[in-house]
């Protein structure tokens, strides 16, 4: 069994309208996962239920071979971490460090541990000389990179990253994604995304669209298949469209099938 | 926007009682309070007055600051002043050699009636006075007493008098310096302490009571994250102000009924968007392993410097003397 298992997994917020139908999937220790989707395609949904915040009706969920429920999730939510969307809004503690501090707090960690702990993984996100600033003085890149400090102080094995940057401007989604890319190595990741830039960062893509699966694979694979994006009300890449152009084009160009290898290697460059 | 906004009334600064843990300071205050209502002594109470601001002093706080803190209570202590000069009528008349300030008033048809113009004048010629409105007030309604000393023209309606006593300068003064020392001490507390030390120091000094102690934990934890948030939610009510009012929301102007709705405007969204926010960071809260009551760690503990010690035993010398002298003297 892989690290993190999902089989059939269903959930409804209304009646009839399921947000997840049918989810099967299986995520392996190390792998840093990308999943692409529109809004309302049931990408939240999926990490809210993985970290236990709502409750699955039917299915069955493993991480690390554990089943998902009421008695384990205490377990599993030390093995799992997850960074919000809105920085302002899971900023709990009055400054940095205790922000930092709030989830050890709640694990009953010693303070000198505490202390510590807090150094070193505000280190890690380059936080370090701003330990006793308030979250007013902070900018949202800045606030976000403290959230992924208090989940990383945790020590989860899983972190899980719910459009973390998108209210993010470029500079904060530029510093997010550094620390993203610094800590991949350790960590399993799944980056949950709208945006088909970010997720081409990643090893593996999986679009959802509907509260279904529709594409897994590597970046590669996932966006030879244009059509699917577009039908999953993606925003595909420019080049991509650029490439839909040439191939459909009347115009004589010389060497299509050239131009659209060095398209389709500009879209996945990283 | 302001990214530096402090709330509450915290002046940043490194005086001996910035330095106090905000338990020590909470308990010592609570007990200086106590002792105010203990002692009923005019001097004494004038002393520890004195004392109060001997140490407002120490602290090197900016005094117009901290004296602006008290306007807020001006008009209430004026009003308790004039209420136990008027109706406290025992003990001895006040009198100052042969002069004694008890008055006889005759209220006339005339007097009544010119009091009523001065009045509606004072109420029409009112929008153009605007800096010396008060004043003015107090010159009109001393005059209308003086026209009814003078004139005695009948028919006359009621004879009343006023009398000033000396029980009622004391009490009236006892009131003054309770209100005043209350308000010194509240205000010395508010200005040296950071809100967020003010939460940590309840929860500390509530920390020994284990039945009491989830609860504590819990209100202690809302006290920090409503501390955190009013930052945040005041600038979000700015950026609705500013967007209702570039919809057309006039928020200075109109008649009352204007304003209400247009105050509707603002507390509607503020109120989803606050739901909004406490959703998410339930969320957030509850992802990181929060449960409500239960046993947390601390980051911030308290530090007992020899400061904290020296003014436990002050409290404790201090609080046996009020008392002792409550007991023995009668003070």
């Amino acid at each position: 069994m892989s690290f993190i298992e999902l089989q059939d997994v269903y959930f409804r917020y209304t009646k009839d309208d399921y947000a997840l139908n049918g989810i099967n999937l299986s995520i392996n220790r190390g792998e840093h996962v990308c999943i692409l989707g529109h809004n309302g395609s049931g990408k939240s949904t999926l990490a809210k239920i993985l970290v236990g915040l709502i409750e699955k009706k039917k299915g069955h969920i493993y991480i690390d071979g554990i089943e998902l429920d009421e008695k384990t999730i205490d377990n599993i939510r030390q093995k799992i971490g997850i960074v919000f969307q809105n920085p302002d809004n899971q900023f709990v503690g009055v400054t940095v460090e205790d922000d930092i501090a709030f989830g050890l707090e709640n694990r009953k960690v010693s303070r000198d541990e505490m202390i510590k702990l807090i150094n070193q993984f505000s280190s890690k996100v380059s936080m370090q000389d701003f330990l006793n600033r308030n979250p007013e003085e902070l900018s949202g890149g800045e606030k976000q990179r403290v959230a992924i400090a208090g989940v990383l102080a945790m020590n989860p094995e899983v972190i899980i990253f719910d459009e973390a940057t998108s209210m993010l401007d470029p500079k904060g989604v530029k510093e997010v994604m550094e620390v993203i890319e610094n800590i991949k190595k350790e960590k399993t990741i799944i980056s949950i995304t709208h945006n088909l830039s970010e997720a081409k960062h990643c090893d593996r893509i999986i679009v959802m669209n509907q509260g279904k699966i529709v594409l897994d694979g590597t970046p590669e694979e996932v966006f030879k298949n244009t059509n699917v994006l577009i039908e999953s009300r993606l925003d595909i890449l420019d080049s991509m469209k650029l490439i839909d152009k040439v191939k459909n084009s009347t115009l004589n160009i010389n060497k299509k099938q050239e131009v659209e290898d060095a398209l389709w290697q500009y879209a996945y460059h990283k | 926007m302001n990214n530096k906004m402090v709330f509450g009334q915290y002046v940043e600064g490194n005086s001996w009682i910035h330095r106090l843990d905000a338990s020590t300071k909470i308990i010592v205050l609570f007990f200086m309070m106590i002792s105010l209502f203990i002692v009923s002594n005019l001097y004494f109470l004038l002393g520890i007055l004195c004392f109060i601001w001997l140490i407002v002093l120490t602290t090197k706080l900016p005094l117009n600051q901290f004296l602006k803190s008290f306007r807020a209570m001006a008009t209430l202590l004026c009003f308790t002043l004039i209420f136990q000069i008027l109706f406290n009528t025992t003990g001895e008349i006040i009198h100052i050699g042969k002069f004694t300030f008890s008055f006889t008033f005759d209220l006339t048809i005339l007097s009544l009636i010119i009091g009523i113009i001065t009045l509606l004048l004072y109420i029409i010629l009112g929008k153009w006075i605007h800096k010396y409105r008060f004043i003015t007030f107090i010159i009109l309604v001393l005059l209308i007493f003086y026209l009814q000393t003078i004139i005695h023209i009948t028919p006359i309606i009621v004879t009343y008098n006023i009398s000033f006593h000396m029980n009622a300068f004391y009490s009236a003064s006892r009131v003054f310096l309770r209100i005043l020392s209350l308000l010194s001490l509240s205000a010395l507390l508010t200005f040296t302490t950071k809100p967020i030390d003010l939460n940590n120091g309840i929860e500390t000094i509530f920390h020994p009571l284990k039945f009491l102690r989830k609860y504590v934990s819990i209100f202690g934890m809302m006290m920090s994250i409503a501390l955190r948030f009013i930052p945040t939610l005041f600038n979000e009510s700015q950026k609705i102000l500013k967007a209702q009012a570039s919809r057309g929301a006039d928020f200075q102007e109109g008649s009352i009924k204007q304003k209400i709705g247009q105050i509707i405007s603002l507390l509607i969204p503020m109120f989803v968007i606050s739901y909004k926010r406490a959703e998410d960071l339930a969320n957030a809260m509850e992802a990181r392993g929060y449960i409500p009551g239960d046993e947390r760690t601390k980051l911030h503990i308290t530090k007992f410097r020899i400061t904290d010690i020296c003014s436990y035993i002050f409290l404790v010398l201090f609080f046996t003397f009020v008392i002792l002298s409550k007991v023995l003297w009668g003070l």
